[in-house]
């Protein structure tokens, strides 16, 4: 404490030291203070099983099953609680294979719901467009016929043992500071039948 | 340092007595401890983490300012160096 830069340097030091400490609390505060979502709905459309290849160099042809979808769930308490950053929405279906008995779990379908719009720092000054949903209602997920984004296939290359699949849709909170945390935050009533291969 | 003329070297080091160095200690370690608490508190209730970290940014810039520049009020109790005595011809 005897000279300026002395008194400078212990008291950023202290500081930096509490900051992390403030920082841990809050992720601990957030974390105990997750609200609870009501679960949505998830629809099939269609669901069909088609030979195709996978967009990778030396695929084989298999039987790969494409689909349409309605998703329909509000996730607004937990986007706008206090800790969080953005939502990761996915969907996965899973089903188990008969003759083998493994269970599969597949992601077909993704999406990042931020919180608030973030800017680059290169936009600093310039107008915002102006967006179709207010800053509270980000949440409010409602997909209506979409198909999926990834493929689906099965690693024995045909879907001829499997019989029915349930569809979830997961989400990621990941927060400012603190644990990533998930839950699920929409469900199928039913499982949804797989059918038989669409001969050309 | 030392190359620097003695004005400058002043302003540098800013010496404050011992008294208000423990009492600027002191008062530094307490102070950061309540604003701390102040301003989890209030993220909370707000349920905004960057207003916490705002309320703490301003708390540790008023600390800065009244503890690091060498204040008169710091210096009430200068240390007193005895006069210069030459030592006796042994």
């Amino acid at each position: 404490m005897y000279s300026t830069l002395q008194r400078l340097n212990h008291i950023t030091s202290l500081a930096t030291t509490y900051v992390m400490i403030l920082l841990g609390l809050i992720s601990i505060a957030s974390y105990l203070r997750i609200p609870s979502v009501d679960v949505g709905k998830v629809e099939v459309k269609d669901l069909i099983i088609q030979k195709g290849r996978l967009r990778r160099w030396g695929a084989r042809q298999e039987e790969l099953a494409s689909l349409k979808f309605d998703v329909r769930t509000d996730l607004n308490p937990l986007l706008n609680s206090y800790n969080t950053k953005q939502l990761l929405i996915y969907l996965t279906a899973s089903y188990e294979e008969q003759t083998t008995g493994n269970i599969h779990d597949v992601v077909i379908w993704d999406r990042i719901i931020q919180r608030a719009e973030i800017r680059d720092i290169r936009a600093v000054g310039n107008k915002l467009p102006k967006s179709k949903v207010g800053r509270k209602g980000r949440g409010n997920v409602r997909v209506e016929e979409v198909k999926n984004k990834y493929q689906w296939r099965n690693p024995s290359g045909t879907f001829k043992d499997v019989e029915y699949a349930n569809m979830t849709l997961h989400y990621s909170l990941m927060p400012y500071v603190g644990i990533l945390s998930s839950g699920i935050a929409a469900v199928a009533q039913d499982p949804v039948i797989i059918p038989e291969l669409i001969k050309r | 340092m030392n190359n620097l003329p003695v004005s400058a070297r002043e302003v540098l080091e800013g010496r404050i007595d011992p008294r208000s160095q423990h009492i600027v200690e002191q008062t530094a370690q307490t102070f950061l401890i309540a604003l701390t608490v102040v301003s989890f508190g209030l993220s909370y209730t707000t349920s905004s983490v960057l207003y916490g970290l705002e309320v703490f940014l301003g708390g540790l810039i008023v600390i800065l300012l009244i503890s690091v520049p060498p204040w008169p009020f710091l210096n009430k109790h200068p240390v007193k160096f005895l006069p210069v005595r030459k030592l006796h011809q042994t």
